[in-house]
């Protein structure tokens, strides 16, 4: 293999590596930042900011690089940040902020920019240093590394879904993917002569992350000692990595704790909440036969089965985790594991119910607030409108909402309201019962009359049933059933209009849980004005943005059109693909192989387009061609999803497998036709490092966009059709360049 | 040259840009306040960063009160200092006071939160808790905006570490709260949820009122306040539940903002008035839950109240901003109750774990069962006081039982 190819090879293991070091960094920040999606949000964004950074000063420096052998070096520093950058990603909360208290979003943001930087930062050098070594020696060297690293990021991700994520921790990951990199460094780097001390570097720390990895119990001990960090007057029992989440259980003084993604779900010692959130509402219902209870716990199973039902059905979503759990709850809460009544079905709750036949005279929904895009689809309309088709006549839904013990917040007023609206579309009867524990709780369904709040006729039915509980009681049914609470808090809700309602296509419930967390962390520090954001706002920012960029393209000369096209492309690209991603959760569930299989399309569509761009001629057409059929495909994906999803559902998720493709092609496609173009007037190594750089920026931009704007405040179809606008308008301004060029002179 | 020394220019921006985003979004969030006024120096004794302005047209515009305030004294220049709490604030004119509701006007210190009130509940009297107070009672319960403590792990931080400018409120008299609690057969007026201090004015006018109509009035708060306002507020107390938090100073800085001091001296009138007294401590893992801080907690207690003091040692959860540690096991708390027992205290109870028998009332002498709860309600087939006694032994139990 020539010198090249062996670079070209090496830089495709760097795609794959980085998938890895993302995938590490997303998991380890989860824990970190208390299960907060915003943090995932977060360090996608700063990954490709600072990668973009990282290419964009690689440029500059590059020009000026003297000596040769920086690749290597690189790969080297590569190798070893992503085992030790994601060791620094989990303990530097404990060196910063601490955990006592809870992050607001500036520290947050904070956090996540300390923890992604040292990787992402070399990962972006890495493109332009690829560049520099090969570019002598290839023709399209550039758009060949391109390619290289699209299919090294395919592969990367299919092996780490499918393999690395349910086998090994996220240390053992990382410090598999460093080992990776210091072997395929030594075998495939050695030719370049020029620093014969680094294969010596390349070997001894391939055989210590090797043996870190995989000789039992020493990766161990790195990850008792992060957990140690982050629990530390806990003794750590047990820990675990799923495909969907962190799991850890500890103890203090014989209280076990359930953490998931670093987040108390569940303790021992506990009870009275879910005895409050099972047993008021199933008072109300005169026939418990069959109960339906979406994710949850033990301890909720357990207050259930002492009502006479009949089966009681457990959707969730992670078996693994799920069964890893119950061996720590105490035994007397584990019998109902032994209890012939209680069916267990494992995967994505959404799509269980869906399939489900049986008629069911409760529901409970225990998933979590709704402060995920996971979690979220579960307060939906549309979920509640399944929900109603697997009910009994007077059958109830019972969830519940956070709130605070005695006054409602206007975050908390709009998360609750937001979600009593949704619900009380699909439900005529609709009470709110405000628990003990920071929790509102819905009881939606039951008879036409309503709600049962007479402590008296619930009394009589506690007793019938023997109910042997310690904290909701036939005594103290008077007091959880405070009618002055109740009553205040329906009312406020039947008056309060100004929230929106909750829809699959639109997830506003979503911004208003961030919108909480952020006042709980900031005190009074909130993005509301951010609702009120429009596409008058957006075409306002257009316009004056792209003016900015006329005035400076006439005065600078700095083909900037060319510029603010890849970083549009990479902006629409990342706002797409996550818009694919939600609409197919929504619409079918979370189901973990079919996300893999989209983002490898996504990845194919990158191969692909970085092909094609090299072998076309006429360049500036073809790319406008292809981004004018790119906008068709998504104003027509737009217009499915917003008119016939329903209708449609059968064919949607090939036509949508279709729409990521395309996605996939048409910003390959731009990153390669624009670099040529770009390339071709003006010379020097570090070029392609600035163009690389603005589609990495723009798919961070568009990263963020998408999660705290665009997807919870103007829905799918809004974000589809602002993207549509956005590649309309760079469209037009890229190809107006001769113009710009005219008017410079 | 000319292209390399731009070049070199935008890195340089960028990497100045990057810091100051970085430092300004840090700072942003560490909470960095106001400073106190410069040039008040003679009778500088605050050092408690004042909250936000807010114009006296806005106040106006928007309903709050515009009351003048009790206990302040006038200084130089338009100045004045509120006496109210321990912080003392200097405030400027147009300036807030830390407790965020009381600002100062051209001189005069003005009250904005007198009948703003934003939380109004029917609580039984255990919810507060009082647990030798009339026992069953309905208290209703009221509160306003702002705290002059900041606890991290507050419950009821969506109102205390609220303005009142941000926060929905009716606006009621003293009179109207006594007729709801009239209309509602609530027995007591508890001014509770955040720090009653901070509404001082209102709190005293309403408990003035209530005692006409032969309803009790029940203090729940943290006990910062000053020896005078003190005074004069505990002639209409006739119960109070004072949260201390933990008898380290450094605790209290570190989680509320405030120091131990001015709550031992406020625990130490009320009982020396003879206010029925109730202290709950809320046990935090790690923070106050030591053996030692418990000890010289509970002495303290002993010493200086007596063994007839009531304790209740409440179980923590994450709130607010504290996401760790974990809620309090019950093996503390137990603990906890142990060491209190041991160290000669007669009532001692467990709060947040209801169903444990933690909550019920045990005579002193003969140890029989005498009140039995079930979270906050009383079982009466098990309540046997009768006039304050046990009737096994006949002891006189601390409390006002009818």
């Amino acid at each position: 293999m020539s010198g090249s190819k062996r670079i070209l090879f090496g830089y495709g293991i760097c795609g794959a590596s980085a998938v890895a070091a993302q995938f590490s960094l997303i998991r380890t920040v989860l824990v970190t930042q208390g299960g907060s999606e915003l943090a995932v949000c977060i360090v996608i964004t700063f990954w490709l900011f600072f990668a973009g950074i990282g290419s964009f000063v690689a440029s500059w420096a590059t020009e000026r690089a003297r000596k040769g052998g920086g690749f290597t070096w690189l790969y080297f520093l590569f190798g070893f940040l992503i085992p030790a950058g994601v060791f620094w990603a989990g303990s530097v909360r404990t060196f910063t902020f601490g955990y006592e208290f809870a992050l607001d979003f500036g520290r947050s943001t904070l956090l996540a920019l300390l923890s992604c930087f040292p990787i992402s930062f070399t990962s972006g050098f890495l493109f332009v240093w690829a560049v520099k070594a090969v570019g002598s020696f290839l023709t399209n060297a550039p758009i060949r590394l391109y390619l290289s690293e699209a299919l090294g990021s395919l592969l990367g991700g299919i092996v780490l879904s499918f393999v690395f994520a349910e086998l090994f921790t996220t240390i053992q990951i990382a410090l598999i993917t460093g080992s990776i990199l210091f072997l395929s460094g030594f075998l495939l780097l050695s030719s370049f002569k020029e620093i014969p001390v680094l294969k010596w570097f390349f070997i001894v720390f391939f055989t210590g992350s090797a043996l870190f990895a995989f000789v039992p119990g020493l990766s161990r001990r790195l990850d008792v000692s992060l957990l140690k960090l982050r629990f530390p007057n806990e003794k750590i029992l047990f820990f675990a990595d799923s495909r969907y989440q962190n799991f850890a259980v500890t103890q203090m003084e014989n209280n076990t704790y359930f953490y998931q993604n670093g987040v108390l779900s569940y303790f021992s010692q506990g009870g009275q909440r879910e005895e409050e959130i099972v047993h008021i509402p199933l008072l109300q219902v005169g026939s418990p036969q069959h109960i339906l209870m979406i994710g949850g716990w033990a301890f909720i199973a357990k207050e259930i089965l002492k009502h006479p039902v009949e089966s009681l059905d457990i959707a969730v979503e992670d078996e693994k985790i799920h069964r890893h759990g119950l061996e720590f709850i105490p035994h007397d809460q584990r019998t109902f594991l032994a209890d012939e009544r209680v069916a267990i079905l494992y995967g994505d709750p959404f799509r269980i119910v869906q399939s489900l036949n049986k008629r069911y005279s409760a529901v409970f929904i225990e998933v979590g607030s709704p402060e995920t895009l996971l979690t979220s689809r579960y307060y939906t309309e549309g979920f509640f409108n399944i929900l109603k088709r697997i009910l009994v006549k007077k059958g109830i839904v019972v969830f519940t909402v956070p709130t605070s013990p005695n006054y409602l917040t206007e975050a908390l007023l709009y998360l609750n309201s937001s979600i009593y609206r949704t619900v009380k579309r699909v439900f005529d009867k609709v009470t709110v019962i405000p628990g003990e524990y920071a929790e509102n709780i819905f009881i939606a369904g039951g008879s036409e009359h309503g709600v049962n709040l007479e402590p008296a006729a619930l009394s009589a039915v506690f007793k019938d049933r023997e109910l042997r509980t310690k904290w909701v009681t036939v005594q103290s049914l008077v007091t959880i059933l405070d009618r002055w609470r109740i009553e205040q808090i329906n009312q406020q809700f039947k008056e309060f209009q100004e929230s929106e309602v909750n829809t699959r296509e639109k997830p506003i419930v979503l911004f208003y849980a961030l919108e909480n967390r952020q006042m709980k962390a900031a005190g009074g520090v909130s993005f509301r004005f951010l609702t009120g954001f429009t596409l008058i706002h957006f075409l306002i920012i257009l316009c004056s943005v792209w003016a900015v960029i006329v005035i400076m393209e006439i005065k600078l000369k700095r083909q900037l059109p060319i510029i603010t096209f890849v970083f549009s492309a990479g902006f629409s690209g990342m706002v797409i693909e996550l818009s694919i991603l939600f609409s197919f959760q929504v619409l079918y569930g979370y189901i973990y192989e079919f996300v893999g299989l989209f983002i490898g399309i996504f990845m194919g569509g990158l191969s692909i387009g970085a092909l094609v761009s090299m072998r076309i001629t006429n360049k500036e057409r073809v790319l406008a061609i292809v981004y004018i059929v790119f906008i068709g495909i998504i104003f027509a994906y737009h217009y499915i999803v917003n008119m016939h999803a329903e209708a449609m559902k059968g064919m949607l998720a090939g036509f949508l497998l279709v729409v990521m493709l395309y996605t996939g092609f048409s910003t390959a496609l731009a990153f390669g036709t624009v670099l040529s173009l770009y390339t071709a007037k003006s010379s020097g190594a570090g070029k392609p490092g600035v163009i690389y750089g603005a589609d990495l920026v723009g798919g961070s931009v568009g990263g963020v966009f998408s999660s705290i704007l665009f997807l919870p405040i103007v829905g799918i179809t809004g974000s589809v059709f602002y993207v549509i606008v956005l590649l309309a308008f760079s469209l037009l301004l890229f190809l107006s360049r001769p113009l710009i060029e005219k008017l410079s002179l | 040259m000319k292209r390399k020394k731009a070049d070199r220019l935008v890195l340089i921006l960028f990497s100045c840009l990057l810091i100051l985003g970085s430092v300004s979004v840090a700072l942003q969030f560490q909470g960095v306040s106001e400073q106190r006024p410069e040039e008040i120096t003679e009778t500088m004794v605050s050092t408690a960063p004042l909250a936000r302005k807010i114009s006296r047209e806005k106040v106006e515009e928007i309903n709050l009160s515009l009351k003048e305030a009790l206990y302040y004294t006038q200084l130089e220049k338009g100045a004045v200092q509120c006496n109210l709490c321990p912080k003392l604030c200097l405030l400027r004119p147009g300036e807030r006071g830390n407790c965020k509701v009381r600002v100062n006007y051209d001189g005069v210190l003005y009250t904005l939160v007198y009948g703003r009130i934003v939380a109004l509940h029917n609580d039984p009297i255990e919810k507060k808790p009082l647990m030798h107070f009339l026992p069953g009672a309905r208290a209703l319960s009221l509160a306003t905006a702002g705290c002059n403590l900041g606890c991290v792990f507050c419950q009821n931080w969506t109102i205390s570490q609220s303005y009142p400018e941000d926060a929905r409120f009716l606006a009621l008299t003293p009179q109207a709260i006594v007729d709801i609690a009239r209309r509602e057969g609530s027995r007591c007026i508890a001014y509770t949820y955040t720090e009653p201090t901070i509404f001082y004015e209102f709190m005293l006018d309403c408990a003035r009122i209530a005692h006409e109509y032969g309803i009790k009035n029940v203090w729940v708060t943290a006990g910062y306040i000053n020896r005078e306002p003190l005074l004069e507020l505990a002639k209409y107390m006739d119960a109070a539940n004072v949260d201390l938090k933990g008898i380290r100073d450094e605790y209290y800085q570190k989680y509320c903002d405030g120091h131990v001091k001015p709550v031992l001296e406020t625990l130490k009138t009320l009982h020396e008035l003879g206010v029925h007294l109730e202290i709950t401590n809320l046990i935090v893992p790690e923070g106050n839950d030591s053996e030692e801080d418990i000890r010289d907690l509970v002495r303290w207690v002993r010493e200086n109240i007596g063994p007839d003091a009531v304790l209740h040692f409440s179980r923590y959860f994450p709130a607010y901003r504290m996401e760790s540690p974990p809620p309090t096991p019950l093996a503390t708390l137990l603990k906890a109750r142990d060491i209190a027992l041991k160290e000669g205290l007669h009532y001692v109870y467990i709060g947040n774990i209801p169903g444990e028998g933690f909550e019920d009332t045990y005579c002193k002498h003969c140890g029989k069962l005498l009140v039995k709860r079930a979270g906050y309600t009383i079982l009466w087939d098990y309540y046997k006081i009768k006039e304050g006694r046990c009737p096994y032994c006949s002891e006189k139990i601390y409390g006002v039982w009818e």
